[in-house]
């Protein structure tokens, strides 16, 4: 995978895990790797802004080249939506960088934490207050 | 014969009186506190008993469910659910709907209390009216509440609700950690609701579960923050719901929207009906 930098990927996320706590919902998220955190960079294709998690769908590069389309499971609107958050704060076609914890049986899925995702370019999704 | 009409008048007049007191509207709440506010959980989410370490958080359970408990632990660390039914959508119940990991309102009148808690849109009904539990109520997630409001330090208002719940049907666990509660869905859960000496924007649950997988009647106090902004939004959890159960396993849908393992070295689902 195209951007797959696990050495610093696990020692930022490892950081940022710390600080804010792993992701629990109103489920287990035992399927996610949440020890083996990874960094994805990709197009999103789809924003899905719904109640109890948003999902992003994002296309990204393989190592062997070949594109995958990713489903990748954040936190709660209702949660978010105090720090900024809206339906719009992700368009399709915007470019991505996220520390994501992957799935266990190495499917194209995982999960994220708003702390841990920002646009390419390094601007954050949604402006601290 | 003339004082037996005066009697009669009499009642009717008072039946009509009583009468038009339970009609009233709007209702009288001025013994009631004002508690009609959005209210946030204090605390980590997903964590039924926050005062104690995660994984068993002070449960007194039976060795069998303590059992249960620890095969459930396992199954999470291969990436499954354990005991936990919620991943397909399936509601809290009680006392898990206390956990409240997205807020909830509180709409208070006289003859009903109102939980509405913003996760899977679900609602608690307080009955304040003075009934009984019924015989013939069909059992739910939430169970039946009854409850009774008290003056605790008769100053002439109402500042505490004490609440009994039953007449459950599960599968219901605490948490996401799988701690379970008993198959046999006979728990009482008792409630005691006041605001928080300390702070005045903290409403406080005390919630004591009895339980037949408890060896004892386990109490633990949850606390809920006053919010003056409510923002409200839906939390109906099948509508982009990719996690699925297919033989008792957990799957989650791509995003292509095909099967995906969970756990590492998975096996497709039984396919023996596809023919």
């Amino acid at each position: 995978m195209r951007a797959r930098k696990r050495t610093a990927a696990l020692l930022a996320a490892g950081a940022l895990l710390t600080a804010s706590g792993p992701i629990w919902g109103h489920h287990s998220f035992a399927m996610f790797d949440q020890e083996h955190p990874i960094e994805v960079v990709g197009t999103v294709t789809e924003f899905r802004y719904s109640s109890p998690h948003i999902y992003i769908f994002l296309d990204v590069k393989g190592e062997d080249g070949a594109n995958k389309l990713w489903l990748l499971e954040g936190g709660s609107p209702s949660l978010l939506l105090r720090d900024g958050w809206t339906g719009s704060s992700i368009k399709p076609g915007d470019e991505l960088r996220m520390t994501i914890d992957p799935l266990r049986s190495g499917a194209p899925g995982g999960a994220w934490q708003a702390t841990r995702i920002k646009f390419k370019d390094g601007r954050p999704i949604v402006a601290p207050k | 014969m003339r004082n037996r009409i005066l009697i009669v008048v009499a009642a009717l007049a008072g039946a009509l009186l009583v009468s038009s007191a339970l009609a009233q509207w709007p209702p009288d709440l001025s013994k009631y506190p004002d508690w009609n506010y959005q209210w946030y959980r204090v605390g980590p989410i997903g964590q039924y008993n926050s005062s104690a370490p995660r994984n068993n958080q002070g449960a007194p359970l039976t060795p069998e469910y303590q059992k249960i408990f620890e095969d459930n632990l396992e199954d999470v660390k291969q990436g499954g659910q354990g005991t936990d039914p919620t991943y397909t959508c399936l509601p809290d119940g009680m006392p898990r709907l206390m956990n409240v990991i997205f807020p909830m309102e509180i709409v208070v009148t006289p003859k009903m209390t109102y939980f509405l808690v913003e996760y899977l849109m679900q609602q608690r009904r307080i009955y304040t009216d003075g009934r009984t539990m019924p015989a013939d109520a069909e059992p739910s997630f939430g169970g039946y509440s009854i409850g009774t409001w008290h003056d605790t330090d008769g100053d002439g208002k109402y500042d505490e609700l004490r609440v009994e719940t039953s007449n459950f049907k599960g599968p219901r666990v605490y948490d996401p950690t799988g701690l379970p509660l008993h198959k046999d869905n006979k728990t009482v859960v008792r409630e005691r609701f006041f605001i928080s000496k300390e702070n005045p924007d903290h409403l406080q649950d005390e919630i004591t579960t009895i339980d037949n997988a408890l060896t004892k009647p386990w109490t633990i106090l949850k606390t809920y923050r006053r919010e003056r902004n409510a923002i409200f939004s839906e939390g109906y959890c099948a509508v982009d719901n990719p996690h699925v159960k297919i033989g008792g396993e957990n799957y989650m849908l791509g995003a292509d929207g095909l099967l995906m393992p969970a756990k590492k070295g998975q096996k497709p689902p039984d396919l023996r009906h596809f023919k």
